[in-house]
Order: structure tokens, then C-alpha cells, then sequence
């Protein structure tokens, strides 16, 4: 009875809208679509079965060499495996480094301040977010440098002059990395639990503390649960952009020392549009594309459900 | 242990945390300040130079100054030769995010309204748009450089500002549709009733109710695009050169030009951080979408 109903109403709906009137509302954002990202993306999946790079002449006519691609990178390519494996690494960390920060900012942020002015800490606290991530990445390059500020701290707290050379040795670069991004991203975290924090029903809380509940208990039982959806998006945001991980990695480190801080990104940019190899850097491109969405249709689910 | 005394522990805790946030967080940015204001001896210097006390402004000179080719001149030779100045890239960058922004506002008021109103598209038709923002840019650079050395698209405008404008779609109709939905159908309704059509029931009666909530997102899209790297960096070639780009120029065979990459770091976020001001509380619904409202 009730799905007939909706039926009925969607009939309705369409007729009272004319054909023009969904043209120019949806119309211009369909056609970018199209033309802008799904023709080039149907482009790149034929691409991907050809050995095409622009001195061969035109893509139209580029041989046709089946998987070919796909199975030397599926299997003798550690390097691109190994880019896939550091995105997903990195994602992972950084975004666990993130939440648990920002949730311990949000949370001091909702007791009490018996100092500063907390609206203008608030907006200090998310400077980073608005900064362009290339000079992110330049501050910190400048940062890590073996003769930059940092060396020169740890210097001074042990004594003796520290050389390291942050971006030339993998894990360092890697610990580099992460910082970068802890730096640039951690406030988001804090935004986005803050606001949730905030927007949580005050009654069960007055409740539980009526009741003799310790803060802690409260937090854990009563605010966290609670918050669920509001995490669960920022997680999901924040690793959808933390796998795109690129401007910052350029400046840094490109990739190096050797191909140790390569994430999927890099990889694509240097086969893709360094080296052009368009058929061979395709065929990564869907990989790490497949993957993505694979991922994706798990991760968006709970935001969806979130959202509504 | 007694509830207070811990509740006293937490205070000098949380109090040393946020000090650390705030020292963590400015840091950077204060080193970039400082280092625009440096001579060049002092750019890396050992021990570090904390506060420029011999402070300069010609780094931010060089910027908007038209570089010899002929090395030597007075106070050009540190910075390696034929730089394009900067002031070009500000003004790319100007352009290309300006009117990328303009357009995803005017493709993202439309196709919101579609959505929150009419429900175009079907019900998965807004995850669609999502997907747009979910699949790794570099997946979608390979074919467009491809597709725009075809259409002779690469390094111009043009190019940029379409690619702008769909990659911030999906941030302005999540964002703007979400403001629409807070204003109660039936004032449309009304609208209707006394005359208008559809179409101008949207825009004289709820596009101007959601004003301050299209302009904060056209200020959210102006971040985005005007901090945007890596299609400028792979669909151009040198005749157009946006901020990020003139800052990997930086980089250059006589050493890494710290001074004036700072400075332009620094008139490059100037507008970042007044926006971010402005729309402080759009922020968290920008982010996540329109998901989280406050």
C-alpha cells in the first residue's frame, strides 16, 4: 500500500515538472559530468589496454594489448604495490593521530576555561585548515631541514648538535610526513567533534551527573555513543582527502628518497604526467580507482545513513 | 582520589595541552613570517634566526618586480636569474579561482534546487555528485590531459576554470542544498499560489532567504580553489602559473629561494585567513557537505 502510494505521488511529481525546468537546474552540472569526467574516464579505461604515450601518434589508434598492463602491475610491480600499501598506511595513521587529538581538544574545549579568551584560541586552533597545502608543505620543509629550527631544538635539549636529515631517510621522512599532516588536518577533527560535542542534548548528561557519574564515565558512556554519526563522517572525509595526499609530499620529499614516501598520487603524477606513459600509467590509475570505490561503497554507507 | 582533585589534575592538564596546540600551531606559521623578512644569510643559518632582527622586505620586492635575464643587477642576483614575478601568479590565480568559484555557485544553486526541490535525478543522484569529490583526483588527471591536448585546452583558462568548476561542484551543491532545506517549502508554496512559477518561486522567495549561506560557500569554494595544486601543476605548462605553482619555481639549481617563497606564502594566505574568519561557523557544514550544520 505505502510503496504504491509513493508511486503515485512520484507520477504526480514528474508531470508537474516539465522537461525544461529539470534542463536548466540539473542540466549544466549533468553536462560537466560528461564531458569533463565521465567520457575522459571511459577515455582512460580504453586507454589502459593500449601501450599508448603521445609519440606513438593519436590514441585512436594505439594498438590493443589487453591486460597487459594491469598484469605487470598486479604482479611485477612492487613499486606500485608498494605505493598502494603506503596510501593505505598513511591514511590509517594520520587519521587516527587526528581524531585522538582533536577529540582531546573538543573535549577540554566544552569544560570550562579559567583562562584566555577561548573564542580567540578557537580561531588560532584552525588556522591550519585554511592554509594553502603547498605552503604547508614548504614550512615544514623548511622545518625539517638538517640546519632548520627543529634539529636545532633537539639540539639544545640534548646537549650536543643534532644533523638529522629528516627527508632523506624513508622512515623519518615518512614521521615528517605524518607530522605535516597531523599540523594541517587535526583541526578539522576538532571542528567537526567540537560542534558535535556541543550540539549533544544536555538532558541524559545532567541526568548521569545527578546520579553520581564521574566525568569519565559520562564521556564514555553517554557523549561518545552519541556522537557515533558525527565520527564516523569525520573519519570518512578526512581518509577520502588523506588518500589524495599529494601538494605536500611534492615540496617535502617528491616521493624520495628513492620511491620511499611514493603514495598512489605521486605514482600517477610521475608515470602519468612526468613520464606520460598514458596506456601503462592508466591502467594504475583504474587499480587504484577499483580500490578506491571498493572502499568507498563500504565507507559511504554509514555516512549516508549518517546524513539523513 | 576525590572527583575534585582529579577535576583539578585535568585543568593543569587540558590547560599545558592547549598550550602545546597553540604552540604547535603557530610555529610554522610564525616561521614563515619571519623567514619573508630575512636576508637571504639568514634564510638557513645555524643557530636558527628566531626574530629577523636585520628585517628585509626584498623579498617581497622581488615579487612584483620584472626580473633582468642578466645576472648581477642589484639585488636580483641571489634570486637566480629569469624569474616570472609573482605578481602574474596572483592575478592567475585571481582569475581562474574567481570564475571557477562563480561558475560551481551558479551550476551549484541550480542543480540544489533540483535536488532539495524536485528530487532531479533520483534518489542517488546527489551520491553521484558525491563520487565526483570521492575518486582520487589523479585518476581523473591521466584522461584530462589527454582530452585537453586534444581539445587544445592545456595551459589556458579555460581549461582550469572547467576543471574547477566541476571539482568544487559537488562541495557547492551538497552545501547549498543544505541551506535550501532548512527553508520550509510551503513559503514557495505561497509563492505559487500568488502567481510566480516554479522557477520564480526559487529565485524570489528562497535564494534570497539563503544569501549569507551562498556567499560563505562561495568563500569556502575561493579557499579551495585558490589553494588547488595539482591540476594547475599537470594542465599547464608556463604560460599560465597559479600560486601553488609559482612556488615549486622556488626550488631552483642555485638552492632553495626561502625568502621569497615565504613571502608569497604569506600574501598568498592573507585572503585564506580572512575568508576562513568570515565563515568560521559554515566551516564544519562546508566540510562535511552540509552534513554537520552548525
Amino acid at each position: 500500500m505505502h510503496a504504491k502510494g509513493n508511486v503515485r505521488r512520484r507520477i504526480l511529481d514528474s508531470l508537474n515538472k516539465p522537461r525544461w525546468l529539470t534542463a536548466v537546474l540539473i542540466g549544466p552540472i549533468l553536462t560537466l559530468f560528461f564531458s569533463i569526467l565521465l567520457f575522459p574516464f571511459l577515455l582512460e579505461i580504453y586507454l589502459s589496454y593500449t601501450p599508448w604515450h603521445p609519440r606513438l601518434g593519436d590514441w585512436w589508434n594505439a594498438e590493443f594489448i589487453g591486460v597487459e598492463n594491469y598484469v605487470y602491475l598486479l604482479t611485477k610491480d612492487p613499486r606500485f604495490l608498494w605505493s598502494l600499501a603506503r596510501t593505505g598506511i598513511f591514511v590509517i595513521i594520520v587519521i587516527f593521530i587526528e581524531f585522538g587529538l582533536g577529540l582531546l581538544l573538543a573535549t577540554l574545549f566544552t569544560r570550562k576555561f579559567r583562562f584566555g579568551e577561548k573564542r580567540t584560541i578557537f580561531t588560532i586552533l584552525l588556522l591550519p585548515m585554511m592554509m594553502m597545502p603547498i605552503i604547508v608543505g614548504y614550512n615544514f620543509y623548511m622545518i625539517f631541514q638538517p640546519r632548520g629550527p627543529l634539529n636545532y631544538v633537539l639540539g639544545l635539549i640534548i646537549q650536543q648538535p643534532v644533523e638529522i636529515n629528516w627527508l632523506n631517510e624513508p622512515l623519518l621522512a615518512w614521521i615528517a610526513l605524518i607530522v605535516t599532516d597531523v599540523w594541517h588536518w587535526t583541526p578539522f577533527m576538532f571542528l567537526i567533534l567540537l560542534s558535535g560535542l556541543i550540539s549533544l542534548p544536555q538532558n541524559p548528561i545532567d541526568a548521569a551527573k545527578v546520579l553520581g557519574a564521574t566525568s569519565w564515565q559520562i564521556f564514555k558512556g553517554i557523549q561518545l555513543p552519541m556522537l557515533r554519526n558525527i565520527i564516523i563522517i569525520a573519519l570518512v572525509i578526512r581518509a577520502m582527502e588523506a588518500k589524495n595526499f599529494f601538494d605536500e609530499l611534492f615540496i617535502m620529499t617528491r616521493g624520495g628518497p628513492g620511491t620511499a614516501t611514493e603514495n598512489i598520487s605521486m605514482w600517477t603524477y610521475q608515470f602519468g604526467a612526468v613520464n606520460v606513459r598514458i596506456g601503462f600509467s592508466s591502467a594504475g590509475a583504474i587499480i587504484i580507482l577499483i580500490t578506491t570505490v571498493l572502499i568507498i561503497s563500504f565507507a559511504v554507507r554509514p555516512i549516508i545513513r549518517a546524513m539523513r | 582520589m576525590s572527583e575534585q582533585f582529579i577535576e583539578k589534575k585535568l585543568g593543569i592538564f587540558g590547560y599545558c595541552v592547549i598550550i602545546l596546540a597553540l604552540i604547535f600551531t603557530l610555529f610554522p606559521i610564525y616561521w614563515m613570517i619571519s623567514t619573508s623578512l630575512k636576508p637571504q644569510v639568514d634564510w638557513i643559518a645555524t643557530p636558527p634566526v628566531w626574530i629577523p632582527e636585520r628585517a628585509v622586505i626584498e623579498n617581497y620586492q622581488v615579487l612584483f618586480m620584472e626580473v633582468k635575464k642578466e645576472y648581477g643587477t642589484a639585488g636580483t642576483e641571489w634570486i637566480g636569474g629569469a624569474f616570472i614575478p609573482a605578481s602574474g601568479s596572483i592575478l592567475s590565480s585571481a582569475i581562474t579561482a574567481g570564475f571557477g568559484t562563480l561558475f560551481s555557485i551558479i551550476i551549484g544553486i541550480l542543480a540544489a534546487f533540483g535536488i532539495s526541490r524536485h528530487k532531479m535525478g533520483g534518489p542517488s543522484f546527489p551520491l553521484m555528485i558525491l563520487m565526483i569529490r570521492m575518486i582520487p583526483p589523479v585518476v581523473s588527471i591521466i584522461p584530462l590531459i589527454v582530452l585537453y591536448s586534444n581539445l587544445r585546452l592545456i595551459d589556458t583558462y579555460q581549461g582550469l576554470i572547467i576543471a574547477y568548476t566541476l571539482f568544487t561542484a559537488p562541495y557547492s551543491i551538497w552545501m547549498i542544498k543544505s541551506f535550501i532545506d532548512d527553508v520550509p517549502r510551503e513559503l514557495e508554496e505561497v509563492g505559487i499560489a500568488e502567481g510566480l512559477t516554479q522557477l520564480e518561486a526559487h529565485f524570489k522567495i528562497t535564494l534570497p532567504l539563503i544569501k549569507g549561506g551562498v556567499i560563505a560557500t562561495a568563500l569556502f569554494l575561493l579557499i579551495l580553489n585558490w589553494s588547488e595544486f595539482l591540476f594547475a601543476l599537470v594542465l599547464t605548462h608556463g604560460n599560465i602559473v597559479t600560486i601553488p605553482v609559482q612556488e615549486t619555481r622556488y626550488f631552483t639549481y642555485s638552492g632553495v629561494q626561502y625568502g621569497p617563497q615565504a613571502a608569497l606564502g604569506v600574501v598568498a594566505i592573507i585572503p585564506l585567513f580572512i575568508f576562513g574568519f568570515f565563515i568560521q561557523k559554515y566551516l564544519a557544514r562546508g566540510l562535511t557537505f552540509g552534513a554537520i550544520k552548525r
